[in-house]
């Protein structure tokens, strides 16, 4: 398995080459979300970088409108293309701009955000993208068997943040400037300076979000950095190709190197002593299982909802000894005078109601009632609103 | 003559308000199944519900689409081959969806046109032709392109366009944002949201002083004003947010935005005196400070509603009419207490809203109550014009 990571500047690459990591990341301040990286930096290093034998691979993980895109375009021509050997691209915008117009560059896909969470979303990237494609960034949603799977099955390159802050939220909008006062946001805005600040909610658990704001928008990442270096042996088992170590918000970055001796020698000692250094809070997120989809159930009364079969309709009014009010909806299905009838409340009780009487809402006795009807039946004890009535089938 | 406007697509919640949405005039409605959708907590279609929807819809001329838009796993396709062969067959105009992979499967499983939701955040002529490529007949733009760039998008890459018009935002990009999944263990992307972007949070660092805001919480999307720039722009279908909000909230956002387009479709213009009542009836639901947002420029710091504690709701939905008994009552469903003496305000399909006094309310036996309850039915004073299904709603207090 190998490692890489972000290069911002020289300092970094000596990091990276001493550490023996074979590839870095640029990012500009153009194209990348977080990247901070001017063009004329941007191209020296990956001079320097394929001087020093470290694959340079430029970052364009922005989304764009098409007025942001049409400005990108303008100045994408100062970048020196040929120096870098891949390219990582979120918006499929940019990846159809890059398969037209960059034929050299691999693609390496990152499937972090958005709708790539199956296999079949990923193996319809790789057709449509033919060998263009290289690599895949997966999501962080994803558990390891699913990755265990997904490497053995998209014969691509495969790769998974090991460190790193974790993306929860990304807007165009700017939302920390605004709350500065007039001199300093207009300082702010007008140098394109990017703003960090910490947020925290009496409406959460989780206190001290990092939020920044640049050029792009605001982000705002998890409180816990998600740290998967214990499970470096089994990562390297089930045959992962890429591990990204994403450390440009620390100050200290000789982790980097530590994690490449890690990769090399793997101890879990050792693993544990580096978490416990990390500065920052960490959590393995949904690298052991992810279980996000299971309070669906309890977001909502499932007793209200409809079942199809028999369905007769809802109970609208209650007047206690003297009738219960319906509103007939099942399509195609009547009620008639000696009918029986099951009434399921929202709290989950079950009654059951021969219908010796049918009167409409003037009081007058009517034999059949079809949908779209509001009718009125014998009161029955404990039945509420809401209560969803069908016809009693043994 | 009359001049052409987008489809007016409002959102259904629940068979009835499907049926609220259709009266008040939506040329078409998009509801979701018990799976695979984005609002988990919605009542919901059961696949029976969207087959009487469908044909209810199709019966008045507006078409149905079913959301199937949430990030599927592997496992979330259980199912979706029984569900989208149903949708099918009961004559489903059209599916939403997010995920490559679904888009994919329902192209070689069925013959469902395939509308490509806001989730994927299709914001450029590029990623328009992309999707094409894969199948998509129909765009949901982000809401974070402005109508300008989306006539653009239209042109280039030829493929029909929608946008929103009205409703609740999401601040972040759509399908950009997972705090839920990691402070609430509730997938936002699967129907889980817990809408964390409406907390109140306090900011520090950056050398400013600590202060509370309700920072990530978006203003609501009104697009009464600029209707002629989504018509100029050839923008095929304009979107109601709001799968969520209440009967009121989709008879009276649906009939607003119908009568305006309708005014537009005999005048050719949106110069009617009625331009300011629609105004104020958008007013009268529930709802955040309005906004623009990004329809005619990039939504800025003014798009950013900051006082959440003070939800504006000038109207309260009191009921729905069940029965209108010529001469004699109105049969309504109480949604919120009202008094002997109160005076309500009925939403017509057609035309202006009728305020009338409640001279009387009789339970169904006809006993005389001097106030009703939610969750009972009522008689109160027949009134000319209304008919079964006009929803009824009542001035409170702020």
């Amino acid at each position: 398995m190998k490692l890489i990571s972000y290069v911002d500047n020289l300092k970094d690459l000596e990091l990276l080459k001493s550490a023996g990591y074979s590839e870095g990341i640029l990012a500009p301040s153009l194209l990348s979300k977080v990247g901070i990286l001017k063009i004329d930096d941007l191209n020296k290093l990956a001079q320097e970088m394929r001087e020093q034998g470290i694959r340079p691979i430029l970052e364009w993980d922005i989304l764009m409108t098409e007025t942001d895109f049409t400005e990108v375009k303008k100045h994408l021509m100062r970048i020196e293309f040929p120096l870098f050997d891949a390219i990582r691209i979120q918006d499929p915008g940019a990846v159809s701009y890059v398969q037209d117009n960059f034929a050299h560059l691999e693609i390496q896909l990152i499937l972090e955000s958005g709708a790539y969470h199956n296999y079949r979303s990923i193996e319809v990237w790789k057709k449509l993208l033919g060998p263009r494609l290289k690599r895949v960034i997966l999501s962080l949603e994803l558990n390891k068997e699913t990755i265990k799977e997904y490497i053995e099955k998209l014969e691509l390159e495969i790769e998974f943040l090991g460190v790193g802050r974790i993306l929860l939220f990304y807007t165009p909008r700017k939302l920390v400037t605004p709350l500065f006062e007039e001199q300093k946001r207009e300082y702010y805005q007008v140098h394109e300076i990017p703003v960090e600040v910490s947020a925290s909610s009496e409406e959460s658990a989780h206190k001290g979000f990092p939020v920044v704001e640049n050029v792009h928008g605001t982000f705002m990442f998890n409180t816990k950095d998600h740290f998967v270096l214990e499970y470096l042996n089994e990562l390297t088992e089930i045959g992962l190709d890429f591990l990204r170590i994403d450390v440009r918000h620390l100050e200290d970055k000789s982790i980097l190197d530590k994690i490449s001796k890690l990769n090399n020698n793997f101890s879990a000692d050792q693993a544990q002593e580096i978490k416990s250094d990390y500065p920052v809070s960490v959590i393995r997120g949904f690298f052991h299982v992810n279980k996000s989809d299971v309070l669906f159930k309890k977001l909502k009364n499932q007793r209200i909802v409809r079942q199809d079969d028999n369905f007769i309709g809802e109970v609208i009014d209650v007047n206690k000894k003297n009738y219960i009010a319906l509103i007939i909806k099942g399509a195609g299905i009547s009620l008639t005078v000696g009918d029986e009838l099951l009434l399921l409340t929202p709290d989950g009780r079950e009654k059951k109601v021969k219908i010796n009487f049918l009167r409409n809402s003037q009081l007058v006795d009517i034999e059949l009632a079809t949908s779209g009807d509001i009718v009125l039946i014998p009161h029955v004890s404990a039945i509420s609103v809401k209560t969803m009535v069908y016809k009693f089938s043994s | 003559m009359k001049y052409w406007t987008p489809e007016l697509l409002a959102p259904a919640g629940s068979l009835d308000k499907l049926k609220v949405a259709v009266n008040y005039g939506a040329n078409a409605v998009y509801l979701g199944g018990q799976k695979f959708g984005l609002r988990s907590a919605a009542e919901n279609f059961t696949v029976e519900q969207i087959k009487e929807g469908v044909e209810y819809a199709h019966s008045k001329g507006s078409l149905v689409y079913v959301v199937l838009n949430s990030f599927f796993h592997d496992k979330d396709f259980d199912g979706l081959y029984e569900f989208i062969v149903y949708l099918d067959e009961v004559g489903v105009d059209a599916v939403i969806v997010s995920d490559p992979g679904v888009i994919e499967f329902i192209s070689q499983n069925t013959k469902l046109e395939i509308h490509l939701s806001t989730q994927a955040s299709c914001l450029n002529v590029e990623a328009a032709k992309m999707w094409k490529k894969l199948g998509v007949t129909r765009i949901v733009l982000g809401r974070e392109v402005t109508i300008k760039d989306a006539g653009i998008i239209k042109k280039e890459a030829d493929i029909e366009i929608e946008m929103f018009v009205h409703g609740s935002m999401c601040m972040a990009f759509s399908g950009n944002c997972v705090i839920s999944n990691y402070t609430q263990g509730r997938d936002s992307n699967r129907g889980g949201c817990a809408h964390s972007c409406r907390f109140e949070y306090k900011l520090e660092g950056a050398d400013m002083e600590a202060k509370n805001s309700f920072f990530m919480s978006s203003k609501d999307l009104e697009g009464i004003r600029v209707l002629q720039e989504f018509i100029d722009a050839g923008i095929d279908s304009l979107k109601v947010e709001g799968r969520m909000k209440s009967y009121l909230y989709a008879g009276t956002i649906s009939k607003v935005y119908s009568d305006a387009l309708s005014y537009y479709r005999d005048n050719g213009n949106f110069l009617s005196d009625d331009l300011e009542r629609w105004e104020a009836e958008l007013n009268k639901v529930t709802h955040r400070a309005y906004t623009e947002a990004s329809l005619i420029n990039p939504a800025d710091a003014d798009s950013i509603y900051s006082d959440r504690e003070h939800e504006i709701k000038e109207y309260a939905a009191t009921g729905a009419v069940l029965e209108a008994v010529e001469n004699q009552f109105l049969l309504v469903e109480v949604k919120s207490a009202f008094n002997v003496g109160d005076q309500l305000e009925v939403l017509p399909f057609k035309g202006p809203s009728v305020t009338f006094n409640v001279d009387f309310i009789k339970n169904v036996l006809g006993e005389d109550l001097q106030r009703s309850n939610p969750g009972s039915i009522v008689k109160i004073p027949f009134v000319v014009g209304i008919d079964g299904n006009n929803l009824l709603r009542r001035k409170v207090l702020q």
